[in-house]
């Protein structure tokens, strides 16, 4: 059912993006083509980006890594957002930090809440108009669950993002995020969360 | 310079391997498989206070100001009758195959002690008649060693304060009082029988009083004895004792207090907990169960779920042995103040239930396909 909904709410959202985005290329003019299309950044600029979109709870797994027992998260698709700083190293590479969060629920309905901080670091395709960052970020993650339980663990954060620039300085996009959430314990206890936010962004280069 | 980089770098990663390590917390990923969806089937309110269990084997009644009752076949809870029209009732027992309830009106009155066969329900058909406990606030009734106590509380109108008594009968009809050697200031909130230097104990309050005859014609305070110097002397809520059990699985005397302290007679000796606290406040325990299926003893708390005790503890028992449940995961009962247990050894698997102030009554049941046992919600 969960899976069901996902769906539903993913393609229309990719869709729309993917339409707007084609939209303004269309209508861009071609006599006022941003100079030097493909090294847009030099080393020193800066980027900000915010984004929100959904969580997407995929499955649980036990250790170790291969071979592992999958569970179900028992947690429902709700909201995920962002804050990222970067500076660019050079025209397609990019480190960054980034504060995240996401808000939801359990089965029933008591609340779940994750806040990752981690480092990022961006490699950079363009494509005029579009760039598609490859990226992994990793840092700790401070999970709250219920009233009572709260625990900080590593996170590990692989992802792609497609921006279309509107101009030099704003893009807009959609990034993808696989969510890796290690959770070591004894007594085999430790588990892996698995993780999707699927998110709309806007960025802002300076 | 370098060295306070250096400095704040380590603390960094000390705290980050610290927490990555998990070593005094709780699993939240493990939790999380264990949540099983809480249905709230069976029709019972599910905020309600709920003060007692009882089952006769096919049939459960629950005291929850309305009395309640259910098949043991999982059907719906109805309301039952009461004698008097709108009557209230909290407390109740089986004895002698006949159900014993307390009734009382909405403004408080008394009505006093009733019985019925459970199958018929018809409160008129066997009427007791003794005047002790005939139109009297009735405070608990409790059968122990096929001996029925029911205590009751009257308005002493000269001294301005109510006077607490407590009658034992062994027929349902004759009621002869309890003789304290100093008269309880609260009243009496559970008895319980083991073999020692005296059979009978009875908490009310913060006093802890013992017999050797069940009829409870010498009960004499036992608290402060020097074999529990710490136990609480002035009457104070946050310190009255919570319940008493015989337990048949882990044998002794289990005694408990609303001060985060448990107790253990083995006939003989006392010994206790170390305080068990929550954010350094002693938990508010209450009554006890012998929870046959698992072989442990557990021990309701008034706002922090249930506590299981380990069977067997060395002296004195250790807070290692004492154990929080249910998972915070099982939201509506973690932090629920647990009035009573029942547990129901009759079908196959056992059926425990917990009634509770505000949250209605939960019982645990076992998924054969998960090999694990879960609560639901009535």
């Amino acid at each position: 059912m969960l899976r069901k909904l996902n769906l539903v709410l993913l393609v229309p959202l990719l869709f729309c993006y993917l339409s707007v985005g084609l939209a303004f290329a269309q209508e861009e003019p071609e006599e006022q083509p941003v100079e030097e299309p493909f090294t847009i950044y030099t080393l020193g600029q800066q980027s900000l980006s915010i984004s929100a979109g959904m969580f997407i709870p995929l499955f649980l797994q036990e250790f170790p890594l291969f071979g592992g027992a999958t569970q179900d998260t028992k947690l429902k698709t709700r909201v995920a957002g962002s804050l990222q700083w970067g500076v660019h190293l050079s025209n397609n590479w990019m480190a960054g930090l980034e504060v995240g969060g996401i808000v939801t629920k359990d089965i029933n309905d008591a609340p779940y809440y994750m806040l990752p901080i981690t480092v990022k670091g961006s490699y950079i395709i363009h494509f005029f108009p579009f760039e598609f960052p490859i990226f992994v970020g990793t840092g700790m993650n401070i999970i709250k669950y219920s009233e009572d339980l709260t625990n900080l663990t590593w996170i590990v954060k692989p992802g792609f993002s497609s921006i279309w620039k509107y101009n030099i300085n704003w893009g807009f996009g959609l990034n993808m995020v696989y969510w890796w959430v290690p959770e070591f314990w004894s007594d085999g206890k430790g588990r892996m969360g698995n993780f999707l936010e699927v998110t709309l962004t806007v960025q802002y280069n300076f | 310079m370098k060295l306070a980089k250096y400095t704040l770098w380590i603390i960094f990663s000390a705290i980050l391997a610290f927490y990555l390590l998990g070593c005094e917390r709780s699993p939240i990923f493990y939790n999380l498989e264990g949540v099983y969806p809480i249905e709230k089937d069976l029709g019972l309110t599910n905020n309600i206070a709920v003060f007692e269990i009882v089952g006769t084997g096919t049939k459960f009644f629950a005291a929850a100001g309305t009395l309640y009752a259910r098949s043991s076949s999982n059907d719906n809870w109805q309301s039952v009758s009461s004698p008097v029209t709108g009557a209230s009732c909290d407390t109740i027992e089986i004895f002698g195959g006949l159900l014993y309830a307390g009734f009382y009106k909405k403004d408080g009155t008394g009505l006093g002690l009733y019985r019925t066969n459970p199958a018929t329900i018809d409160w008129t058909a066997d009427p007791i008649t003794a005047a002790e406990v005939q139109n009297k606030q009735i405070g608990m009734i409790k059968e122990v060693g096929g001996t029925l106590y029911v205590t009751t509380a009257e308005w002493n109108d000269t001294d301005k304060e109510f006077e607490y008594f407590l009658y034992s009968t062994a027929d349902g009809d004759t009621y002869t009082p309890a003789v304290f050697d100093i008269a309880p200031t609260a009243p009496v909130t559970d008895i319980e029988d083991y073999v020692g230097a005296f059979t009978y104990w009875v908490i009310a309050g913060d006093d802890l009083y013992a017999d050797t005859a069940a009829n409870l014609n010498n009960l004499t305070l036992q608290n402060p004895v020097p074999a529990l110097p710490a136990l609480p002397v002035e009457p104070q809520t946050s310190s009255s004792f919570g319940g008493l059990l015989n337990s048949s699985v882990s044998p002794g005397l289990y005694l408990s207090a609303k001060d985060g302290r448990l107790w253990r007679y083995d006939g003989s000796d006392w010994t206790d907990t170390r305080t068990v606290t929550i954010d350094g406040t002693g938990v508010l325990f209450t009554r006890f169960i012998d929870d046959t299926r698992n072989n442990v003893v557990l021990v309701g708390t008034e706002g922090a779920g249930y506590y299981k005790i380990a069977p067997g503890l060395p002296e004195p028992l250790e807070n290692a042995g004492v154990q929080r449940l249910p998972s915070p995961t099982t939201k509506g009962l973690y932090k629920s103040a647990i009035n009573s247990f029942y547990i129901d050894v009759a079908p196959d698997p056992d059926i425990l239930f917990a009634c509770t102030y505000g949250s209605g009554l939960w019982r645990e049941e076992y998924v054969d396909e998960d090999s694990r046992w879960y609560w639901k919600q009535e």
